[in-house]
């Protein structure tokens, strides 16, 4: 899933990389605050780790074999913005010394797996950890965590008009599918062996908060890059997601090829207009789903 | 479990080590010269097969000379950015099977090159010094520490892994989900155990997790000409690929 430079489209590289490079300083913000000097050496040995695990390939019958990717393992064991951090570094050193993803791209490819998936991955893990089904938050995490890497990778390739046939499309859901769930299993197996080793390195994050809330954003993560995906490949979607962002006014030459039909001559107030109407049906849906995560932890201690 | 990705990554390390005029060069100034090339490449319209053609072997000439002034050999480093073909040949495949030849050359082409501008860049420029540079750029610290950690400690995982694989190996092993699963959990492990010591070293030399260079970065006149040649360089990039 990593993409090298040449797929993407200037505005998507670039737009990632502007989303990117706080998210990452954000998230080294955090972990300065949240860990003590004693854990830049863990991250860095895990890190190293993650890298050597991914090679360990785990048979699967009938001559296949899949491997570890690790974001939601991390997510598990060092915290969110730790993970992100480290994810970060592995997808940076991947990019330089082995040139597995462009140096342009490395910030889609950070968004996708260091940022979305290990987010993806840590959310129901945090919403399960205090539960009884703290083995299946880990698989879920696992599971999730790979989805929302390949459904973000493959919107962004087809905005930038790579053109997927739908038998293409298909069958890398299905291979992508299947990672998914391979990942998962990995992740709970593994996790459940160092649980029975040392109860401590899986960090049971403190359940205090909303749990659900947790859920939905995994869910809503998971659902948002699906749409994403089906958004791109059909061309009338696109045009609704450039006219919800009011992306396609400003970057019209850039943005061609998939957009070639769109009209871009929106006179200025016709796209505000749109774009203040998308962003209050955002802002309405973000809403409801923290009122609705609100009362359901209300309504479960109850 | 492979050694394929070690032994190949040796020769990036040993050419980066020698001493040309590119290998002197500030990394801050060869990281940007390289970000113009990249931007250059990835935006060169190249719509035409006449400009598509120009544009690669401009592009090719620039990567080659740039090579050749860090006297490293050519043929390897432009060889070295076909290790992309895998997961663009698919795609390019695609293009090529949908009927649209010229896209499938746009992107084999256009990520090769960029891979090559990569190899340079990494051939030229030991990774402390990289990462020096790219602090001085902006990199938070922790991100630029956990970089050099990875890159440090990733060959002591890798060989335990092969020792692992050996012991395993010699008594009979079979190759089993639940062994695989059994053999991460221990690296895990192992890996913390390693982490812990590390930070005890750190803690008996004063408590710094942070790697100093022996001479430090300093950007002179030679470093602004690289710079205006990469920037020339790019421009004439996208000149020739946006010939009709």
């Amino acid at each position: 899933m990593h993409i090298p430079d040449g797929f993407l489209a200037a505005p998507v590289w670039g737009g990632l990389c502007a989303v990117s490079a706080p998210a990452v300083v954000l998230a080294a913000r955090a972990s300065r605050k949240s860990l003590d000097e004693s854990q830049v050496p863990m991250m860095g040995v895990l890190g190293a780790f993650v890298f050597a695990a991914q090679m360990v390939n785990f048979p699967l019958g009938a001559g296949t074999s899949g491997h570890l990717l690790g974001g939601a393992l991390l997510a598990a064991t060092l915290g969110p913005a730790p993970a992100i951090i480290v994810m970060t570094a592995i997808l940076a050193l991947q990019s330089l010394v082995f040139q597995d993803g462009g140096l342009l791209a490395l910030g889609a490819n950070v968004f996708n797996m260091a940022v979305a998936g290990t987010l993806a991955g840590y959310w129901p893990w945090r919403a399960l950890a205090g539960t009884r089904f703290r083995k299946f938050g880990l698989f879920t995490g696992g599971f999730c965590s790979v989805l929302v890497c390949a459904f973000l990778c493959l919107a962004e390739l087809s905005v930038s008009g790579v053109r997927f046939g739908p038998t293409a499309l298909g069958l890398a859901l299905v291979v992508f599918l299947i990672n998914a769930v391979i990942e998962g299993a990995i992740t709970a197996t593994v996790a459940g062996s160092l649980e029975a080793m040392r109860p401590g390195w899986l960090k049971a994050p403190s359940t205090e908060g909303r749990p659900v809330l947790a859920l939905l954003l995994a869910f809503a993560a998971v659902l948002a890059s699906a749409g994403l995906l089906l958004a791109s490949t059909r061309p009338d979607g696109l045009e609704r997601l450039a006219q919800l962002t009011g992306l396609a006014a400003r970057q019209k030459s850039l943005f061609a090829a998939p957009l070639a039909d769109y009209r871009l001559a929106v006179p200025g107030a016709a796209w505000v207009g749109k774009a203040a109407a998308g962003l209050t049906g955002l802002v309405l849906a973000a809403a409801a789903c923290v009122g609705l995560a609100r009362w359901f932890s209300r309504w479960r201690s109850a | 479990m492979n050694r394929g990705p070690l032994s190949s990554i040796r020769k990036l390390e040993d050419w980066s080590r020698s001493g040309s005029w590119l290998h002197r060069r500030d990394p801050r100034a060869k990281l940007l010269s390289a970000f113009c090339v990249l931007v250059a490449i990835a935006v060169m319209p190249a719509r035409g097969t006449l400009s598509l053609c120009l544009g690669v072997l401009a592009a090719t000439a620039i990567l080659a000379a740039g090579a050749i002034v860090a006297r490293l050999p050519v043929f390897s480093i432009l060889a070295r950015g076909w290790v992309v073909l895998p997961f663009t040949g698919v795609f390019a495949l695609l293009a090529w099977v949908e009927g649209n030849p010229h896209r499938a050359v746009s992107l084999l082409s256009k990520s090769w090159l960029s891979a090559v501008a990569v190899v340079l860049l990494m051939a030229s420029t030991p990774l402390e010094r990289l990462l020096a540079g790219l602090e001085k750029l902006g990199v938070p610290p922790l991100l630029v520490s956990v970089v050099q950690f990875v890159w440090r400690y990733l060959h002591v995982s890798i060989a335990q892994l092969d020792r692992m694989r050996i012991a395993r190996a010699a008594r009979g092993g079979e190759r089993k989900f639940v062994f695989a699963t059994s053999t991460v959990a221990v690296l895990f492990a192992s890996s913390a155990a390693r982490a812990e010591r590390v930070h005890w070293a750190l803690l008996s030399r004063g408590g710094e997790s942070h790697f100093p260079l022996l001479d430090p970065l300093r950007i002179d006149r030679l470093d602004y000409a690289l710079l205006a040649s990469a920037l020339l360089a790019a421009a004439l990039l996208v000149v020739s690929g946006g010939l009709r």
